[in-house]
């Protein structure tokens, strides 16, 4: 096998890549595409066997997905980023691609959603949460070119099948090949990491195992209780190694010490007495004697001196050097490389005494603000749950503020809720959204108005049911103690706001509906009769004034029995109103006298 | 030991309404949709010879106050199968649970229910067996319509509903159920919880609910519960969709009253399962391991029976599927087609054709992929074609008909031709008739 390697200092996703070899013209047939952390022991012929015969049938067909059957809940599909599928399985084709995260924030987030539209071409299609996305796909020669052509794709998936399945423009499909017997997965986390080096031990992988020695140089040998263990390595007489261990050559392990669940790389040195249990331990490591190793990753030339605990979840990088007694903490990152490293080489490391120990040297691992420059925010939580020997239990203790979402299962009943919104209640939210931008932005009162109309249309509603909302939200403004000049007071909001609600009303009926409203909104926004009273009566002039609301409605409304009924408040605001109907009914009178008097003149 | 009398195992309750679909063949002039003739045999023998061959020995039917006379009248008299039917008439416009819940106490033990309209090649215990060893609140038939051989649609086009069936491919459980007009025309959407709990999941469109459901006896309470909430509470829209969300949904569950329900039944009947399996030698089924988590896990447990494409199923709901069925059942039945075959001149009657008995055809007269019931004069030189000829009827000479349904004791004058008719009960068609897709029914004032 030939290895070409093309490096490029631009590419920073799958898409990137596919156009740099679309540019340059490497590929002139179909291909396997494959990224380079996929461990699998699968054979690709039936599935290019497959491909072929679809693309001899169909040219649309431009890709072939590999997925792997298991459980939801398996070991190997990374907890964080699980993927949906939506299959045709007569057809074998993929009709729809969705990624889960761990963490649902969004109602978005909670749901499947697809187009209708599928179905009009696949009546019986199947929902798969069980999937393993191998990543490993049989692309035909066009792939790359849609790349170039949809500068924005970047992940395969996300980006690439999503954006190929949903366009109703390029007429392709992507199949797949669902495979259930053999062995795929990537090494996306930590916690992937130590899933699938599970797997390998315990031979899932086979032919890939320690044993068949495939690299030059090694020469493993198979022990009972899965053990693999190189000839050159040194095991002191009391050391303990129990089952699922992977030791490299040359490494010395001495008195004492029990090994279960670990790999342990070459030229090691283990001192006496340590415990080291589902910990990676690579190459060149000095573990000295008293150490409790757990559930870590320790790299190459770390040095843990005498009685070091490192506890679940740590990573401990190159050159480390952890002092005597020290405990490092759950999830500790730990590095040698000084801050601003890509800046500035010369800066000197500072280490924190604090987690490595007093003789220690490096520091805990921040990971650079704002690097992460994609537009979508990427709930941090959502990054936390694929680390090694994650569990629900240690997020709660890290941050308990995120109890709202802990468990997916809990969504069931806030969904239920949102999906049973009383479209009154919609419509009570949005005007009063609208409204509050209006008050606040400063719009004219056709802007406010059309955009209430709209409202209005779209849920269906009706003028009584606008007034009914619009007038408390208008006087809810008026500070009945605000000195003149303020914006606030009762003449000031009327005159720049009355206007918005006279667009509400239109005939009679509506007016005397209007006088209702406004008398129930002014008893309730105020408990005592004088505030109230001190916005009703002068709302009532200006409308009069205005001819918003005429004599004739004003009267109506007064001699209804209705609007002296209800509150205590509401029927003193139309006693209240007295003056001004003996003021109409005067006025009234004397327009009829006048017309006798023309009559009589006549 | 005191004399038990035997307890069945399911009741059985059929549904004989009034069959929207099917006007103006149910019109009061003609007779109720559960004695339209499918092959010369009123549809609801089928149900009912179908609940024999099952085992189920007691059979309530509920009717409709209309048609309950001429329905009652078949089931006294004519019905000669060893079942023991019991009549209810309930009022017209009531709903199929509203139904249900007016004969409550009479139903003592697990109840099969299905529609009369029902027709199926299905053997009985296969879906029975899906209830008696899953033990599931309910089981529900869906089947996928056969696609029709075109031919008549019928004038009154009445649009099916498609609805989204989903169902668990593991243990076909019925986990999703929604009618398309329910749903966002743009989006289908659907919880990601639904989907860790079952991951593998087949989302149909073709799936059609075949109306038979076994249900466990406290169901029975729970449509009590239902038919109080609602007017017009059916079966298929309210009860079934409810019993589908409350396996997931707990808040609805208690809201609605099914939990209550539950637990009423499991204080009246204490699971013996428990107890019958600490006697076997058989190893209890594992617990789920969520139901360890402490996590809720409703009691309802709804599963659908899907059956296999080959097997037939019908439901003689609207005029195009009522063709459909006849055309199927005339074509395997047994039947002798033309009894009178020996009196006719150059009659010709189609190897797909069905003739009743005492029919005369007169001379030169032709028959094909036509259902002809008994007591019918067709007279010379008629032609008739993909159609449906019920009782009694009259064809007069030089009639020709195509895709139409006469329904009984009406008469069709000479030289009518008819494409795409639906005749009601009684009526005369005047001659020299020439009509395509209509409905020729008598005006009745409503």
């Amino acid at each position: 096998m030939k290895i070409h390697t093309i490096v490029s200092q631009e590419c920073m996703s799958v898409g990137d890549a596919m156009r740099e070899l679309d540019a340059k013209q490497l590929i002139d047939t179909d291909f396997i595409l494959v990224t380079g952390d996929v461990v699998s022991n699968m054979k690709l012929d039936r599935v290019l066997e497959e491909h072929r015969a679809r693309r001899q049938a169909d040219k649309s067909a431009i890709m072939t997905m590999v997925l792997k059957k298991a459980s939801p809940l398996h070991r190997s599909r990374a907890v964080g980023d699980g993927s949906l599928f939506v299959l045709d399985q007569a057809s074998k084709e993929c009709l729809h691609y969705q990624p889960v995260k761990a963490f649902k924030s969004t109602r978005q987030d909670r749901r499947l959603t697809m187009n209708m539209e599928v179905f009009d071409k696949h009546p019986e299609v199947q929902i798969r949460n069980d999937l393993i996305d191998c990543q490993v796909d049989i692309c035909s020669v066009e792939v790359p070119a849609l790349f170039t052509e949809n500068f924005d794709y970047q992940d395969i998936r996300a980006d690439f099948v999503h954006g190929i399945l949903t366009s109703d423009l390029l007429g392709k499909t992507i199949h797949f090949h669902e495979v259930s017997d053999i062995y795929a997965a990537r090494v996306r986390s930590t916690q992937m990491y130590d899933a699938i080096s599970k797997d390998i031990i315990s031979r899932w992988t086979f032919p890939m195992v320690p044993d068949s020695n495939l690299q030059a140089g090694d020469c493993y040998e198979f022990r009972r209780g899965l053990v693999y263990k190189e000839k050159s390595v040194v095991l002191s007489r009391t050391s303990v190694v129990e089952d699922k261990v992977v030791i490299g050559a040359n490494t010395q392990i001495a008195e004492m010490s029990v090994l279960s669940n670990c790999v342990i790389g070459k030229n090691c040195v283990i001192g006496k007495n340590v415990k080291i249990d589902s910990a990676y331990i690579w190459d060149n490591v000095t573990i000295k004697d008293n150490c409790i190793v757990k559930q870590c990753i320790i790299a190459d030339n770390a040095v843990l001196e005498e009685g070091v605990t490192v506890s679940k979840g740590c990573l401990i990088s190159f050159n480390v050097t952890i002092g005597a007694n020290t405990t490092v903490p759950a999830y500790s990152r730990l590095t040698t490389l000084a801050e601003d490293a890509d800046e500035d080489s010369d800066a000197e490391l500072v280490s924190e005494p604090a987690v490595v120990g007093a003789t220690g040297r490096g520091r805990s691992f921040k990971e650079a603000e704002g690097s992460d420059d994609s537009d979508e925010e990427i709930d941090p939580k959502n990054k936390l749950v694929n680390r090694l020997a994650y569990d629900m239990t240690a997020l709660h203790l890290e941050d308990k503020a995120q109890e709202d979402s802990a468990s997916e299962f809990e969504s069931e009943t806030s969904d239920l809720e949102e999906e049973e919104v009383n479209p009154a209640e919609e419509l009570d939210r949005e005007i009063a959204q609208t409204l509050e931008r209006a008050f606040k932005d400063g719009h004219t009162v056709d802007i406010a108005a059309l955009e209430l109309n709209t409202l209005r249309m779209a849920s269906n509603s009706n003028f009584h049911e606008m007034r009914k909302r619009i007038v408390p939200s208008v006087l809810k403004n008026i500070d009945v103690t605000a000195k003149a000049g303020s914006g606030k007071t009762v003449k000031e909001i009327l005159v720049r706001w009355g206007p918005l609600i006279g667009r509400m009303i239109h005939d009679e009926a509506d007016q005397i509906d209007g006088l209702f409203i406004l008398q129930r909104a002014c008893a309730t926004l105020h408990n005592d009769f004088t505030s109230a009273k001190a916005i009703f009566a002068p709302a009532l002039r200006y409308f009069y004034d205005e001819d918003i609301l005429e004599e004739d409605a004003i009267l109506e409304w007064y001699h209804d029995e209705k609007s002296n009924q209800g509150t205590e408040i509401e029927q003193k605001l139309r006693g209240s109103a007295a003056p001004m109907i003996a003021f109409l009914e005067q006025s009234d009178d004397e327009d009829s006298d006048e017309e006798d008097e023309d009559e009589d003149d006549e | 030991m005191p004399y038990r009398k035997r307890v069945p195992e399911f009741q059985a309750v059929i549904m004989a309404g009034y069959g929207n679909g099917l006007y103006p063949l149910t019109e009061e002039s003609n007779m109720p949709k559960a004695l339209l003739p499918i092959v010369n045999q009123p549809m609801i023998s089928y149900p009912l010879a179908w609940l024999e061959s099952s085992g189920v020995t007691d059979v309530i039917v509920v009717s409709l106050t209309s048609g309950s006379k001429k329905l009652g009248h078949y089931l006294d008299r004519v019905y000669e199968g060893s079942l023991h039917i019991t009549m209810e008439v309930v009022d017209d416009n009531t709903g199929t649970a509203d139904a249900l819940a007016s004969i409550r106490d009479k139903i003592k033990t697990d109840f099969i229910v299905m529609s009369c309209d029902l027709l199926t090649d299905l053997i009985p215990h296969q879906v029975l067996d899906m209830h008696r060893s899953e033990d599931p609140t309910v089981t529900a038939l869906f089947f996928e319509p056969n696609k029709g051989e075109g031919g008549p649609s019928g004038s009154s086009k009445v649009k099916e509903v498609t609805q989204f069936v989903g169902i668990d491919a593991s243990n076909s459980q019925l986990v999703y159920l929604n009618n398309s007009d329910d749903m966002d025309s743009e989006e289908f959407s659907l919880r990601l919880s639904l989907l860790s709990k079952h991951p593998v999941m087949n989302i149909s469109r073709l799936l059609q609910d075949g109306h038979l459901y076994v249900f466990k006896r406290w169901v029975i309470d729970l449509i009590v519960e239902v038919s109080h909430k609602r007017t017009m509470a059916s079966i298929k829209e309210h009860v079934l969709p409810l019993l589908v969300k409350s396996q997931h949904q707990r808040v609805l569950a208690d809201r609605e009253g099914v939990t209550k329900a539950v637990e009423a039944s499991m204080a009246a009947n204490p699971n013996t399962q428990k107890l019958a399996l600490s006697l076997s030698t058989t190893q209890p089924p594992m617990d789920d391991e969520e139901t360890q988590n402490g996590e809720w896990k409703s009691a309802v447990n709804c599963k659908a029976f899907v059956l296999p494409k080959e097997v037939h199923c019908g439901r003689a709901n609207t005029i195009p599927n009522y063709f459909e069925v006849n055309r199927y059942y005339t074509k395997i039945t047994d039947k002798v087609r033309n009894p009178g075959a020996t009196n006719q001149v150059q009659t010709q009657v189609g190897a797909d054709s069905l003739i009743g008995d005492d029919t005369k055809i007169g001379d030169r007269s032709s028959v094909k992929k036509s259902t002809i019931g008994s007591h019918i004069t067709i007279g010379k030189n008629v032609k008739i074609v993909n159609s449906i000829v019920m009782d009694h009827a009259i064809i007069e000479d030089n009639v020709k008909l195509e895709g139409c349904i006469i329904c009984s004791g009406s008469k069709v004058c000479e030289k009518s031709a008819l494409k795409d008719c639906e005749v009601g009960g009684g009526f005369r068609v005047e001659k020299e008739t020439t009509a395509r897709n209509e409905q020729l029914v008598d005006f009745q004032e409503q």
